[in-house]
């Protein structure tokens, strides 16, 4: 009952979540959802090597730019980036993202639309499920960890609640399975 | 801002009252979140989840000092510089240097309640800086000049046509009163600071020993980009912020954001190890500061009393529930920190001069303490206070000279006989005085009538009264207090025939004296504690229960007591016999129901009774069994603004929480307003008197009066 528990939280507070068989059918999902739209450029910073050919495959007939790194150079302009989480809690549909590596930071912080892709089996009930796995993180001489839940909100102004600040607008988990 | 008198802080208190949008924000603000709040908390025990958090903030600001020491080595073990600032002045420089030592130009920060506190921006302007606030309310409130009026929320102060003004003027181009664009607005403006800026300055909600981790709780993500952009990173922290474990982090996580704004969780929990990559430095990874700041912390933490105000996690919630954050908003209610709880912490990180008169404005209604998620006691810790500022001052003090006057019992309660006769000429139809004596020191009440003295004391007439019961199957000593004594008798007076039928005896010992608790409430322990004494000696008989009929003496003659005079015997042995009057009647009597009445009833739930006792059953269910149809209201459990002396302090906000009291009643359309003390009733019957309110406002005794037949 984790995952269910998982995707009915995420979506309480604004997440998209779709389920895939794989990778691949994941990123086919995203490929979709940018020619339906008008972007221009993506951030991938870690995808494999494999994920990133079979991207490029399903993605040859648009014309959108992938950046792999030195996404600094292009801040302004990150519209879609992609990432990957290593765990999910399911009683607040959170994200944790290990982000010691700068690009997955900023595909994560700059981008309107950020993908964020999941294994179904690393979900875990509670956030207290994860103190050694935080514990085993936190012990190397640095560290970059992000819980994510929702887009950026704000309800800074008479307390209405808006969405998409200074982070994403839009949130999308993709669950895989396998 | 420090206040002059009580007069010149009043003055600033009428003009939020009279501000209309303020008086919205505000009321849709404290209407709202407590049930928001109560949704994220839904299915948990709360009780449990709060102790856990309260042992865990004692236990940290207990071995602070080594915790800063574990985590200053693993950090710097990580390559971070640690320092410990010992004041504000000190923290100010030793930033500034990291930014002149780095050739800074371009700040940008995130949310940081400790740097408002040491005024950083104002520091780091003045030496040359760019300096701009990120957190949305944070840019908006930098932008007018202001300070925040909110913890968690700074510009809940403000509306959207404000917020828009400010932005047309930054961005030279009129801006729509459209929340969703004014958001948008900020992204775009603030996106290029974020990329421009060389340094980041944050704050951190948590810093965790064990692994020289900090932890920031955010929803915009501001703080992420503060944090990864510029190549340098400072994080400044008050040391209470220290915790040993990430268990501990953990569990704060889990309710600081409930119970803050209803959440279960913000959108973002960011942890911060080490120096993480950053492309921008010659060894490609981020300049990582890290300044504690102790500002008075270290000996606060060695504190019996007030080490309590460190275990303080920034919920905000103290201010969400307080009648008077209600009323006026934060910039009227603290110095930097506002609310309950920046009442306490002006005191200790801004001065006395800037908490004298401010530190005076509680009602004591203890809304604060009941929803603080590490369960510090603040209205004790107000009280403390107010002693403190009251022990600075120099001359005389006039509430002083009435703690000598009420120590002398018998010197008061002539001064009160002497009144009733001084009272004559004001006297209308016998309950209320139609005009206003000056007599104890009473001002601007031009929102109540007040009651008149009664004729006779309870005192005085109570050998004629009193019933007489043979072999009696529980003896009771009545406190009357000095409401029930010397200006409603009659409320006592309606309950003696239950006595009489339960076969229960009833005794007035006359050595009692006032609870004491308005000259504690006036920073008098010594007086206080001299009343203490007379009280316990009073009640030294066979009395299986002592009864009161007034919440506010029930709840400090059974919970202050033994914690102001600690460790005595016959104290806690007088307290322990304390029983109000709703649960002596439903729980120890179980009175029968009587007949059915057709009349509808709402009720008042007095802050010493549902808070300061827990008592929140029995007076409710005695509505039904007096034949009354109950009528929930939904401000069943806020303040009624009287507080003692406290409506005489701050008689503006007195009035107005008053008045959505009675509000609430009228809205109900019931017969009358049922509470079940005398301080709440003073202050609802006049009130309602004043307003001509169609309901009366009675004590539940009065629900039980023996009704006299006609026939």
């Amino acid at each position: 009952m984790i995952v269910p528990e998982f995707i009915k939280n995420a979506c309480k507070v604004s997440s998209h979540v779709s389920v895939f068989e794989n990778t691949s059918k994941a990123l086919a999902y995203i490929s979709e959802f940018m020619a339906n739209g008008d972007y221009k450029s993506i951030a991938i910073p870690d995808l494999t090597d494999e994920e990133n050919k079979t991207f490029t495959e399903i993605l040859s007939n648009q014309s959108i730019q992938l950046y792999k790194s030195s996404l600094r150079k292009i801040a302004s302009n990150i519209q879609v980036g992609i990432t990957k989480a290593q765990l999910g809690i399911a009683e607040t549909g959170t994200l944790v993202i290990n982000s010691n590596n700068e690009d997955v930071r900023l595909a994560s912080m700059l981008s309107d639309i950020h993908f964020a892709l999941l294994k179904t089996n690393t979900i875990v009930a509670k956030s207290s499920d994860i103190v050694n796995d935080l514990r085993e993180m936190f012990k190397n001489q640095n560290n970059y960890t992000a819980f994510i839940t929702g887009p950026s909100r704000t309800a800074d102004i008479e307390r209405v609640l808006s969405i998409g600040v200074h982070g994403p607008l839009e949130l999308y988990i993709l669950l895989i399975e396998n | 801002m420090a206040y002059k008198s009580n007069k010149e802080y009043r003055q600033q208190i009428k003009e939020s009252l009279n501000d209309a949008f303020l008086q919205k924000a505000m009321s849709n603000f404290t209407g709202n979140f407590p049930k928001s709040r109560e949704k994220a908390f839904e299915g948990k025990n709360i009780d449990s989840l709060i102790e856990e958090i309260s042992l865990i903030k004692k236990a940290s600001v207990f071995q602070m000092s080594e915790l800063y020491t574990r985590f200053k080595k693993i950090a710097e073990s990580n390559g971070v510089k640690v320092y410990l600032a010992k004041d504000s002045h000190e923290a100010n420089r030793i930033i500034g240097s990291i930014a002149s030592e780095n050739g800074v130009k371009n700040i940008i920060k995130s949310k940081s309640m400790t740097s408002e506190e040491i005024h950083l921006n104002k520091y780091l302007i003045g030496e040359g800086l760019n300096v701009v606030e990120t957190d949305l309310g944070e840019w908006i409130i930098q932008l007018r000049g202001e300070g925040p009026s909110h913890m968690v929320m700074p510009a809940i102060h403000l509306s959207k046509e404000q917020v828009a003004d400010n932005f047309s003027e930054v961005t030279k181009q009129k801006q729509p009163n459209d929340i969703d664009r004014l958001v948008k607005v900020a992204r775009h403006e603030l996106r290029q600071k974020f990329i421009d800026a060389e340094m980041g300055i944050t704050g951190a909600n948590i810093a965790i020993a064990e692994t020289g981790t900090i932890t920031l709780v955010t929803n915009e993500g501001n703080a992420r980009l503060t944090s990864t952009l510029p190549k340098i990173h400072v994080a400044l922290i008050g040391l209470e912020k220290l915790v040993p474990s990430i268990e501990d982090a953990l569990k704060i996580i889990n309710i600081l954001p409930k119970n803050a704004t209803g959440q279960n969780i913000t959108s973002y929990v960011t942890w911060i190890t080490g120096r993480n990559e950053n492309k921008l430095t010659p060894d490609g990874r981020s300049i990582y500061h890290i300044v504690f700041l102790d500002n008075g912390r270290s000996s606060l933490s060695k504190d019996p009393v007030f080490s309590e105000i460190l275990h303080c996690i920034r919920c905000g919630a103290c201010a969400n529930v307080c009648p008077v954050y209600g009323a006026i908003g934060g910039h009227k209610m603290g110095h930097t920190y506002i609310g309950p709880v920046g009442l306490v912490l002006t005191y200790f990180y801004h001065g006395v001069e800037n908490a004298r008169h401010l530190v005076d404005n509680c009602i004591n209604c203890q809304a604060c303490a009941k929803i603080c998620a590490s369960r510090i006691n603040l209205p004790d810790l107000i009280k403390e206070v107010q002693i403190k500022v009251k022990e600075s001052d120099n001359g005389l003090d006039p509430s002083k000279m009435v703690g000598r006057l009420m120590k002398n019992r018998k010197l008061f309660h002539s001064f009160l006989k002497a009144a009733r006769i001084g009272q004559k000429p004001f006297k209308g139809d016998g309950q209320f005085l139609r005009h206003l004596p000056n007599l104890f020191f009473i001002k601007d009440q031009s929102f109540k009538t007040l009651p008149a003295l009664a004729p006779i004391a309870l005192r005085d007439e109570w050998e004629k009264i009193a019933p007489t019961i043979l072999n009696p199957a529980l003896k009771v000593g009545i406190f009357a207090g000095c409401l029930h004594d010397f200006v409603y008798p009659e409320q006592v007076k309606a309950t003696l025939h239950l006595f009489a039928e339960h076969k229960i005896a009833v005794d007035f010992p006359k050595g009692q004296n006032c609870c004491g608790l308005p000259l504690l409430m006036n920073g008098d322990k010594k007086n206080t504690k001299a009343i203490v004494r007379q009280n316990v000696k009073a009640f030294a008989r066979d009395y299986d229960y002592i009864l009161t009929l007034c919440a506010s003496c029930a709840s400090f003659l059974k919970e202050g007591y033994p914690k102001l005079v600690t460790g005595d015997g016959p104290v806690k042995e007088f307290s322990s016999r304390i029983i109000d009057f709703s649960s002596f009647l439903n729980d120890v009597i179980k009175v029968d129901p009587q007949e059915k009445t057709n009349k509808k009833a709402a009720y008042h739930a007095p802050c010493h009774l549902c808070r300061g006792l827990n008592v929140t059953k029995a007076p409710r269910e005695l509505i039904g069994k007096a034949g009354y149809e109950y009528v929930p209201t939904d401000t069943e459990e806020t303040c009624c603004g009287f507080g003692g002396t406290y409506s005489m302090k701050f008689p503006e906000i007195s009035g107005q929480r008053m008045n959505k009291k009675l509000d609430s009643a009228k809205n109900a359309g019931v017969d009358v307003y049922v509470t079940d003390c005398p301080g709440c009733i003073m202050q609802l019957r006049g009130g309602a008197d004043k307003r001509n309110d169609s309901f009366s406002v009675i004590h539940i005794a009065e629900l039980f009066k023996k009704q006299e037949k006609d026939d």
